[in-house]
């Protein structure tokens, strides 16, 4: 699934996190985290299980995250990516 | 190193001071007299007006390697460390400690002086970037955080000699009585500064509101002023008493407050000589008004509520649901209005507020007590000192007084904080230690201490949301995901002393 | 909920909200959004270009999600227009309200910081780390829209003195008529600073008294990124300039560069 153009979703509110997906050699990840320090990891594996359940690629994916849960991430990506042209 | 008895491991000695380690919150017993100064014969009947500040400096006799202090009854509002220690440095004054009650994020702009070593030492705890610095290892200067009650007992038994103390006096007169209750700096009750003006070596008072001999009701007298000195502003009034105590309209906060209240009514002390304490903070008066209604219908005469006083408090009392307050701070204009004309709104002392080491404290005497936290681990210990990066942000207050003191000490938090599970394994910091913690609230459930197994059934009678603590950490982490530990290097920045003066944990500088 | 603030009587609204937070309103932006709670305005904030400013919530309200909630919508309104990264300019004391919201600091002076939302800087270094090269570097600030003979002249007394010149062209859209230029110079690498030059043009002062050195604030922030943020990636330990002792060479100094006074040869004078 490829990515046509930029597409974002979500908030910088208190357990919201902003996603920016844009077209990129590759797929490149880049996160920013008030809880960075502690979650990360289990960040990044969320974003990465989303992205392969579809397919998505040629993206970089950012993210702005003040401490949201995992449905919330998974939420935000999926609605950047259909912004993105990267989902149908 | 040694470990506590709480398996913190605590170094043998910090900035060159033997460490003791805690061991409970009980048994320690003192062995001190009294700490002691110069008595003085001041003959003059004149004025004790040096000048400003630099005059008051000067005069004092401070020197290279002594020790400061001022209160924080002002808050975030408070100009008078920073003009202090401006002028400490402008004449070449160096190696100051500062023992202030306590040090706010107004007071980020000692950050220079601290890299100068104009200031190369903190005896109190501090809220804000001071702090968030000295964890990073960008900043330079041993912090030992004690609790309001911890930093009386240091002071009256003398382990921290304060050579000077700068007190802000919002009402003074030239020979040097003064009170908080009036003028453009009027903060109400003193009671921090009440043990300075007893035990600092020299006590200057500081005023930007001289009024004519004598100034009545006098709150610290003349007889323990040296000096005083004239400045132009102590500080932002705006910011000296906020207006932003309301109570919470977050439905999580709503939740726990109607849970925290359950906790009290099924506690049972809510009857005649009932005595209660909160913070500020949104829930803690959520908790409060619930309080007040119950209150209401059982027709209760209460006794006293304490500690810092909100107006919701002072309408309790005005309301006769309570004989009095026992105030050591005013957190709204309400409760400096009231505290200036009504003789049940009675000013304490911080000594007597919370110190442990005298013939008995007022948090002795509290049945319920509502505290907040950061972190809270499943042996009910708590942290409020430390943030979730494990910088050092926040000073203790009466936490681990109140909890000691108090028949039933509440902990009221939100189950998760932007993403960070606030039951956990183990905290960053412990605070207060969890055997002087008598139940969590939170909006997924109330975890009790199994030391009140009576309360306990109680709350089961009543269909409470009663949950295990362990299994309330695991329905969050379920949530939230287990969170990777915060990384830290083995350097010792400061120290958590526990109010007995034992050493309950340590802060140590976070790996960058 | 936000709102865009387009009518007269939003706009003054907004004014008295902004100056009530002891600020100026600055007009000149692409957008003003406001949130309302009970039919008053409590939480005003606008967008020109990649800056956001004049950022104000009602001091009753502070300390909960209006500045998340008004500057969330400023920043996907400029990521929509285009920007990748959003600066915002303002006083000290609200750095960490920002920094709490993900902005990373850029340059902090005692009267200004500069923060920025997205990873602008880290894109732009990355972009350009072909340029890196090892030794004892200069850089030369090309601020004007044309390259003449006596700029050719100067790159060339500058890069004679260190092992490599950067020449960072701080006007939009110049820097290819400079590379032009210089091409036959060998050490010398042409870069477009714009995006991260303060300029007057760029600068808010809407946090500022009038009173203050506006001016000299901007120089010494601009400076002090200069020499903080992008000097330290090539290696730069020279700053070639023609007037050595202003408020932006006394700045760069501060963060140990070396500053050069250098003038312009006449017409002939091989170094």
């Amino acid at each position: 699934m490829k990515i046509q153009r930029k597409g974002q979703a979500g908030t910088m509110q208190s357990s919201d996190l902003m996603v920016i997906v844009e077209p990129a050699d590759g797929l490149v990840i880049e996160i920013e985290s008030t809880v960075k320090k502690q979650f990360e990891h289990l960040i990044r594996a969320r974003l990465e299980q989303v992205l392969a359940k579809h397919g998505a690629e040629g993206a970089r994916i950012s993210v702005n995250d003040r401490g949201a849960l995992d449905y919330a991430i998974e939420a935000r990506l999926e609605t950047a990516l259909r912004r993105a042209g990267g989902l149908s | 190193m040694a470990l506590n008895s709480l398996g913190r491991e605590i170094p043998d000695s910090f900035a060159g001071k033997k460490l003791l380690p805690y061991a409970d919150p009980w048994s320690l017993q003192p062995h001190a007299e009294r700490s002691t100064r110069a008595i003085r014969r001041l003959t003059h009947n004149g004025s004790k007006l040096v000048g400003g500040l630099r005059d008051a400096i000067i005069a004092s006799g401070l020197k290279d390697g002594m020790t400061i202090s001022t209160h924080h009854s002002l808050r975030n509002g408070d100009s008078l460390l920073n003009d202090l220690v401006r002028e400490i440095d402008a004449l070449g004054i160096r190696d100051i400690k500062i023992a202030s009650s306590s040090v706010h994020v107004v007071h980020a702009e000692l950050i220079p002086y601290i890299r100068k070593g104009v200031i190369t030492g903190l005896e109190c705890g501090v809220n804000g970037p001071i702090g968030e610095l000295i964890s990073k290892g960008e900043l330079d200067c041993p912090v030992v955080v004690r609790s309001h009650g911890g930093r009386a007992r240091a002071l009256i038994c003398g382990e921290v000699p304060v050579d000077v103390a700068f007190l802000a006096a919002p009402c003074c007169d030239e020979y040097g009585n003064f009170n908080g209750y009036y003028g453009p700096s009027a903060c109400g009750s003193l009671g921090y500064a009440q043990v300075d003006a007893q035990h600092a070596h020299k006590v200057v008072a500081v005023t930007d509101n001289l009024v004519p001999f004598p100034a009545v009701p006098v709150g610290i007298p003349q007889t323990v002023v040296d000096f005083v000195a004239q400045v132009a502003s102590l500080g932002d009034p705006k910011k000296i008493v906020s207006s932003t105590t309301r109570i919470t309209t977050d439905p999580i906060g709503l939740q726990i407050a109607k849970y925290a209240a359950m906790v009290i009514r099924a506690s049972g002390y809510v009857q005649d000589g009932f005595s209660f304490q909160t913070g500020t903070g949104g829930i803690s008066l959520a908790v409060a008004e619930h309080v007040r209604d119950m209150m209401r219908q059982g027709k209760v005469k209460g006794s006293f509520g304490g500690g810092g006083i909100t107006g919701y408090f002072v309408d309790m009392l005005e309301e006769g649901l309570f004989e009095a307050l026992f105030d050591v701070q005013c957190f709204d204009l309400k409760a400096v209005e009231s505290i200036g004309r009504n003789r049940r709104h009675q000013e304490m002392t911080a000594g007597t507020y919370a110190n442990p080491f005298n013939c008995g404290s007022v948090v002795n005497r509290l049945d319920c007590a509502i505290l907040s936290a950061t972190e809270i681990d499943v042996d009910f210990n708590v942290n409020v000192n430390t943030e979730s990066m494990g910088y050092l942000l926040h000073n203790t207050g009466g936490h681990c007084d109140v909890a000691a003191g108090a028949k039933l000490a509440i902990v009221v938090a939100p189950a998760i904080r932007g993403r960070l599970p606030i039951v956990r394994d183990a905290v960053t910091t412990v605070t207060t230690p969890g055997e002087t913690v008598g139940v969590v609230v939170t909006e997924r459930g109330i975890a009790v201490n199994d030391r009140l197994p009576e309360l306990k059934a109680e709350l089961i009678r009543m269909r409470a949301p009663v949950k295990d603590i362990r299994q309330l950490r695991d329905e969050i982490y379920a949530i939230t995901g287990v969170p990777r530990p915060i990384e830290f290097t083995d350097k010792v920045v400061g120290l958590i002393e526990y109010r007995d003066g034992s050493i309950i944990d340590v802060v140590r500088q976070v790996r960058q | 909920m936000i709102a865009d603030l387009i009518a007269p009587a939003d706009i003054d609204a907004a004014r008295t909200l902004i100056e009530a937070c002891g600020l100026a309103f600055q007009p000149g932006y692409d957008d003003l959004v406001g949130v309302h709670e009970q039919g008053s305005l409590v939480a005003v904030g606008a967008r020109a270009g990649r800056v956001l400013k004049m950022l104000a919530i009602a001091p009753a309200q502070r300390g909960g999600p209006l500045l998340g909630e008004i500057v969330s919508a400023l920043v996907a309104r400029g990521i929509e227009a285009g920007f990748d990264a959003l600066f915002v300019f303002t006083k000290p004391a609200y750095a960490a309200a920002f920094e709490a919201l993900n902005f990373t600091l850029l340059a902090a002076r005692e009267q200004a910081v500069l923060l920025e939302f997205g990873n602008g800087l880290k894109h732009w270094l990355a972009a350009h780390s072909d340029g890196q090269h090892p030794g004892r570097n200069g850089a030369l600030m090309i601020d004007g829209l044309t390259f003449s003979a006596s700029h050719r002249r100067l790159i060339e007394s500058a890069a004679g003195r260190v092992d490599h010149l950067y020449l960072f062209a701080t006007a939009e859209d110049c820097r290819q008529q400079m590379a032009d230029g210089v091409r036959d110079l060998i050490n010398v690498v042409v870069l477009d600073l714009a995006q991260y030059r303060i300029d007057t043009a760029s600068f808010p002062t809407y946090f500022l008294k009038v009173s203050d050195p506006v001016e000299k604030i901007r120089t010494e922030l601009d400076a002090t990124l200069f020499a903080t943020r992008i000097a330290p990636f090539f290696g730069i330990a020279r700053y070639f300039t023609g007037t050595a002792d202003d408020a932006a060479a006394r700045a760069i100094q501060a963060q140990g560069i070396a500053v050069c006074a250098i003038s312009t040869p006449p017409p002939g004078d091989s170094q």
